[in-house]
C-alpha cells in the first residue's frame, strides 16, 4: 500500500514523548543486549582459543576407544599405536575442513630437584605444531598475552636443547625453580645439592634450571631423565597451574620409552565445522576398523572448564536477554496499546473508508516498524560506541580459573547485531499486531463513536 | 628401629612366649606389635643385614614383563639394583627413612619418591615387600581366619605417621609361626587397593638361628587394569652392609 | 416506470449488547433507495439513524433481513469484501469530520485511493485534485486539518467521501457540528455534487434547514420506518 509509510513516519510525530521514550527503551535495550551479545562471543572466543590451541585439545580429538578417561592412567592398553596415528593423519587430511593435525602424548610423573619431586601432567608436544599454533592469526589475535611464556621462549625456539621442557608457573614455584636457561650463558650447569636439610639447599636448587623427570614406562619400569627448563608459563586454567609440564613429543616418548600418542587433535580452518568433522571421522575411522571415539572441543568431558564457563555464561546471558528483550517488548506493547486507544475514531473511519483488518493493522505496524527501525539503529550507534570507549580504555578482567587476564571486548558482531535487530522488531511487530487486532475485533460503528483519549 | 633393640625386643618376645608355653595358666595371644616384628623380619627386616635376588614378573593387561633385582636390606634400608633386562641395568631404588629414591647412570640427580607416590610399577612393588608394619603401623588382633589352610591371626592395621604408602591395612599372620600370609592394602575410604599374598620357602641362617624366608609374594591390583605381580625371592643370604651404603648422597656419586 | 432501488433494506433487525443491555436498534425496518437520490433519516435520538447508515453503508450487518446493493445482496458478505465493497462504492462524511490530523487536506482526500487496487499514480492524483476543486479548496491542498475552519474541514471530509466516485454517500449528521452559514455552504454543495454527480446521498440529520431542502424525507422511530416509502417534499423545494 502506497502512502502508508508516509503515513507511519507522521504518526511517529504525534506522540513525540511517548514515542522518544519507547524509542529509546528500545535503543537502549538493543545496545544492552548487543553489547552484552559482544562480551559473550568474545569471551567464547577467548576460552575456545585457549581450549584449542593453548590446551591443545584442537578442535575434534581423537581418543582410542576408552582412553579420554583411561590413556593416561592405562596407557599400554588406550593410547593410540602408530598405525592408529597413521590412519587418523591420512583421515584427517583427506578432510578440506581440517587444516592439520598432530600427536600428543599426556603422561604423569614426578619432577624432582634433587631433594623433592612433585607429581606432574605431562604433555608431549609436537614442536611444528606448536609453532604453527602460536604464530596462528586466532592465538596472535585472541590469547596472545596467554600464549606468551612468562619467562623464557617458546619450546620450539629451543632446538639444541634436547631435554626442553617448559614449567606451568605453580610446579616451578614449588620446584624451588626461578631460573631458566636463557639465564645462563653456556652449556646447563648443574650445582651440587649439599644435604637436602640444609639451609643452603633452596638456594643450590635456585641457582640452575636442571630438573628431573620421573615416571613410568608401559611395562610399569621406573624411568628417568635431565631436563632443562627453558620457559615458566601459565596455564590456561589456575587449576593446572601446580601440574602441567609441556615438552616435546620425542623427550616425551623417550621418557617412557614408547612410540604411542594418548591423542590426536585435529585442527580445522572453521571452529564451526566441529561437529561435522568430529561425526565424520569417527565414522571413516571406525569403518576402516580404527577404533577409536572423536570429540569435539566443546564437550565437557574434554574441556570441563570452557564447557561449564561457557554454559554459565550462555545460561546468565540468556536470562538477561530474556528479561531486557521482555521490557522492551512491554514499552513497546504499552505505547501501542495507548497508541491504538487514543485513535480508535480514526481506525474506525479508515474502516469505514474501506480499509481491511489487515490494511489497518498495516499502517499501525508499519509505525511501530520504524519506530523500531529508529530505537535499533540508535541502539546500535550506541553500542559501538560504547564498545569503542572500552576498547580504548583497555578494560581488562580476570575471569575465574584463569591465571592471565583477558581483555573485555564488547564489539558485537554483525550477525548478533542483526539477529537481536531482527528479534526485537519482530517481537515488537508481534505484540503491536496483537494489540491492533484486538481492537480491530469490535464493531466498526463502535470505533466510529469511541472516545479518544 | 635400630638392629640392637630389634633383637633384644625378639629375645624378650621369644622368652615371653616361652614362660607362656610352660605356665599352666591358659594361654594368652601374643600382641599385635610382637606378630609384626616376626612377620617383618622374615621379609628382610634384619638389623645387620641380608642380600637376595628378585625376580618380578607383572602381568598388565595380557602384557608380561620380567625384571630382575639385586636387592641388598639392613633393618628399614634397602638398596635395589636393577640387573635385567639390560635397558635398565645400572638403576638403583633406594628405601632410606621412608623415602625412596630412584637413581639412573648418568642421571644428574637422584629422583624421591614419597609414600603417596609409590602407588604403582616397581616402587610400589618394593614398598609393598619392603613394607615395616611393626614401626609404621599400630595394630589389634581383630580375630582369626584360615588362610590356604593355615589358622592366622586378622590384624586391622592404622598407619602412625601420615607419610606412609597406606592409611590401613589388613594382615593375616599364621599363628604357628608368625609369618604374613595375606594382606590388602586399603584406600582412605576403605577399599580395597591391592592385596599381597606371601610364600616363605626360602629358609635364612643368621647368628641368632635359621628362620622361614619369603620365597614368593604375589601383589594383585584391585583397580584399574587388575595387574597381577609374582615376585620371586631367590638366595636370601645374611651379609654385613655398611650404613654408608643406603646413604643418597654417597649413592648418587 | 418503477425504477430498481439502487439499495434496499428488506426487513432489517438489528440488536447490541449495550452493557448488560440489549438494545434492539432496528425492528424490521425496510427501505428502498433510488440512484441519485437526496435522502435526509430524521428520527429522535435513539431511534436508530446511525444504525441505519451503517446498514446502508454496509459497516454491520444485519441480525435478520437482507440489504441489497444493486441488486446484490450484500448483507452477509465477508467483512473484507464488505471493505472493499465500501471502497468502491460508498462513501462517507461523518459528523466530527473524522480526518487524520497528521495528513494534509491532499494526504486525507488520498486515503480512499490508497487502497484501491488498479489506480496508477498519476490518475490518483487528477482524482484527488479534482475532488479538492470541487469542494473549493484548492488553496488548501498542503494544509493540515487543524489550520482549517470546521466548514473547510467538512469539505475535505466530503471530497474525501467522492473521491472514489461512489454510488452513495452516506453522511450521519454531517452539518451538526457546523454554524448556520456554514451549514448552508456545505448542503449547497451536496446538493450541487448530488445533481452534478448523480450520486446518491443519504444522511441523517437533526437539521431543519438540511432537512428543507432534500428531495425527500424517511422517518424512523423506535428502529422502524415509519414512512419508508419516497415522499418528495413540497414541490419546488430543491437544492
Amino acid at each position: 500500500m502506497t502512502g502508508g509509510w508516509r503515513l507511519a513516519a507522521r504518526n511517529l510525530g504525534r506522540n513525540r514523548r511517548r514515542n522518544m521514550a519507547t524509542g529509546l527503551a528500545v535503543a537502549l535495550g538493543f545496545a544492552g543486549l548487543a553489547l552484552l551479545g559482544g562480551y559473550v562471543t568474545h569471551a567464547d572466543a577467548f576460552l575456545r582459543t585457549n581450549a584449542v590451541y593453548l590446551q591443545h585439545t584442537g578442535h575434534v580429538v581423537i581418543y582410542n576407544s576408552g582412553g579420554l578417561a583411561q590413556a593416561v592412567a592405562r596407557p599400554a592398553r588406550f593410547s593410540l599405536t602408530q598405525a592408529a596415528q597413521a590412519a587418523i593423519r591420512t583421515a584427517a587430511a583427506g578432510d578440506s575442513r581440517v587444516a592439520f593435525s598432530a600427536g600428543y602424548l599426556k603422561a604423569m610423573g614426578l619432577a624432582g630437584n634433587g631433594c623433592r619431586s612433585i607429581p606432574f601432567i605431562a604433555l608431549g608436544i609436537d614442536l611444528d605444531t606448536q609453532r604453527r599454533i602460536l604464530t596462528g592469526p586466532e592465538v596472535l589475535t585472541i590469547s596472545a598475552a596467554l600464549a606468551r611464556p612468562v619467562r623464557g621462549r617458546q619450546l620450539y625456539e629451543y632446538p639444541g636443547v634436547e631435554g626442553r621442557v617448559g614449567l606451568a608457573a605453580g610446579l616451578a614455584a614449588l620446584l624451588g625453580k626461578t631460573r631458566i636457561l636463557d639465564d645462563f650463558a653456556g652449556p646447563p650447569q648443574v650445582v651440587p645439592l649439599p644435604d637436602c636439610a640444609s639451609r643452603e639447599t633452596a638456594a643450590a636448587i635456585a641457582s640452575d634450571a636442571n630438573v628431573q623427570l620421573a615416571g613410568m614406562t608401559l611395562d610399569g619400569s621406573m624411568t628417568a631423565t635431565d631436563a632443562d627448563v627453558v620457559n615458566i608459563f601459565h596455564t590456561p586454567s589456575s587449576d593446572t597451574e601446580d601440574l602441567v609440564l609441556h615438552t616435546s613429543l620425542p623427550t616425551l616418548q623417550r621418557l617412557y620409552d614408547t612410540d604411542v600418542v594418548t591423542y590426536v587433535a585435529v585442527f580445522l580452518h572453521d571452529w564451526r565445522d566441529t561437529a561435522g568433522v568430529a561425526r565424520d571421522l569417527q565414522a571413516k575411522l571406525r569403518a576402516a576398523g580404527v577404533t577409536v571415539d572423536a570429540y569435539a572441543f566443546s564437550d565437557e568431558r574434554v574441556n570441563p572448564y570452557y564447557a561449564g564457563s561457557m554454559a554459565f555464561i550462555n545460561s546468565m546471558a540468556g536470562f538477561i536477554v530474556l528479561i531486557v528483550a521482555a521490557v522492551v517488548v512491554l514499552g513497546v506493547m504499552n505505547a501501542t496499546t495507548l497508541t491504538v486507544y487514543e485513535r480508535s475514531r480514526e481506525l474506525g473511519t479508515l474502516r469505514a473508508l474501506g480499509y481491511t483488518k489487515r490494511q489497518a493493522t498495516g499502517l499501525v505496524i508499519r509505525e511501530v516498524a520504524l519506530l523500531a527501525l529508529l530505537g535499533v539503529s540508535a541502539g546500535f550507534a550506541l553500542a559501538h560506541a560504547v564498545a569503542a570507549l572500552v576498547s580504548l580504555a583497555g578494560v581488562t578482567v580476570n575471569p575465574p580459573g584463569v591465571p592471565g587476564t583477558m581483555r573485555v571486548i564488547l564489539t558485537p558482531g554483525p550477525e548478533i547485531s542483526l539477529a537481536l535487530a531482527a528479534s526485537l522488531a519482530l517481537l515488537s511487530l508481534a505484540v503491536a499486531w496483537a494489540v491492533v487486532r484486538r481492537r480491530l475485533r469490535e464493531r466498526t460503528s463502535d470505533l466510529l463513536v469511541a472516545v479518544n483519549a | 628401629m635400630s638392629g640392637v633393640l630389634w633383637e633384644v625386643m625378639a629375645g624378650a618376645g621369644a622368652l615371653m612366649a616361652w614362660v607362656g608355653v610352660v605356665s599352666a595358666v591358659q594361654v594368652q595371644p601374643p600382641l599385635a606389635e610382637a606378630l609384626l616384628r616376626d612377620a617383618d623380619r622374615a621379609r628382610g627386616g634384619v638389623a645387620t643385614g641380608i642380600t637376595w635376588t628378585a625376580t618380578v614378573e607383572s602381568n598388565e593387561d595380557g602384557r608380561v614383563t620380567t625384571r630382575s633385582f639385586l636387592v641388598k636390606a639392613r633393618g628399614d634400608d634397602a638398596l635395589v639394583e636393577s640387573l635385567a633386562p639390560a635397558r635398565n641395568k645400572g638403576e638403583i631404588l633406594l628405601f632410606n627413612d621412608r623415602i625412596i629414591w630412584f637413581l639412573k647412570p648418568g642421571l644428574r640427580r637422584p629422583v624421591s619418591i614419597s609414600a603417596r607416590q609409590r602407588l604403582s610399577g616397581d616402587a610400589s612393588n618394593g614398598d609393598i615387600a619392603s613394607t615395616n608394619y611393626a614401626r609404621d603401623y599400630a595394630g589389634i588382633i581383630a580375630g582369626e581366619d584360615t588362610v590356604n589352610g593355615e589358622a592366622t591371626y586378622r590384624l586391622d592395621l592404622k598407619a602412625r605417621a601420615k607419610n606412609v604408602t597406606y592409611d590401613r591395612i589388613r594382615y593375616w599372620v599364621s599363628k604357628r609361626q608368625h609369618l604374613g600370609l595375606k594382606a590388602e592394602f586399603l584406600t582412605v575410604g576403605g577399599d580395597l587397593f591391592k592385596a599381597a599374598e606371601f610364600e616363605y620357602g626360602n629358609s635364612l641362617k643368621t647368628t641368632t638361628g635359621a628362620f622361614p624366608f619369603v620365597s614368593r609374594m604375589t601383589i594383585h591390583d584391585a583397580t584399574g587394569a587388575g595387574t597381577v605381580t609374582r615376585i620371586v625371592f631367590d638366595a636370601p643370604r645374611s651379609e654385613t652392609h655398611p650404613v654408608t651404603m643406603f646413604n643418597v648422597n654417597n649413592v648418587a656419586r | 416506470m418503477t425504477m430498481t432501488p439502487f439499495i434496499s433494506l428488506i426487513d432489517v433487525h438489528k440488536s447490541y449488547r449495550l452493557g448488560e443491555t440489549q438494545v434492539h436498534a432496528l425492528r424490521g425496518a425496510s427501505l428502498d433507495l433510488h440512484r441519485g437520490e437526496f435522502t435526509a433519516l430524521v428520527g429522535p435520538s435513539g431511534s436508530g439513524k446511525s444504525t441505519m447508515l451503517n446498514m446502508a453503508g454496509c459497516i454491520d450487518q444485519p441480525d435478520r433481513g437482507s440489504v441489497m446493493l444493486e441488486g446484490r445482496d450484500v448483507s452477509h458478505l465477508s467483512d473484507d469484501d464488505r471493505s472493499r465493497l465500501r471502497n468502491r462504492k460508498i462513501g462517507f462524511i461523518f459528523q466530527s469530520f473524522n480526518l487524520v490530523p497528521v495528513l494534509t487536506v491532499y494526504e486525507n482526500v488520498e486515503l480512499p485511493l490508497l487502497i484501491a487496487s488498479g489506480t496508477a499514480a498519476s490518475e490518483r492524483h487528477d482524482r484527488i485534485m479534482q475532488a479538492i476543486e470541487d469542494v473549493e479548496l484548492r488553496d488548501f491542498a498542503r494544509q493540515l486539518p487543524d489550520k482549517l475552519s470546521g466548514g473547510q474541514r467538512q469539505r475535505v471530509a466530503i471530497a474525501r467521501a467522492l473521491v472514489t466516485s461512489p454510488l452513495l454517500v452516506l453522511a450521519d449528521e454531517p452539518t451538526a457540528n457546523l454554524d448556520s452559514g456554514t451549514t448552508q455552504r456545505i448542503v449547497d454543495l451536496m446538493l450541487r455534487l448530488n445533481e452534478s454527480r448523480g450520486v446518491t446521498f443519504f444522511f441523517s440529520t437533526h437539521d431543519e434547514k438540511l432537512i428543507s431542502r432534500v428531495a425527500r424525507i424517511v422517518h424512523i422511530s423506535d428502529g422502524t420506518i415509519v414512512n419508508g416509502h419516497s415522499q418528495l417534499a413540497a414541490p419546488g423545494v430543491r437544492a
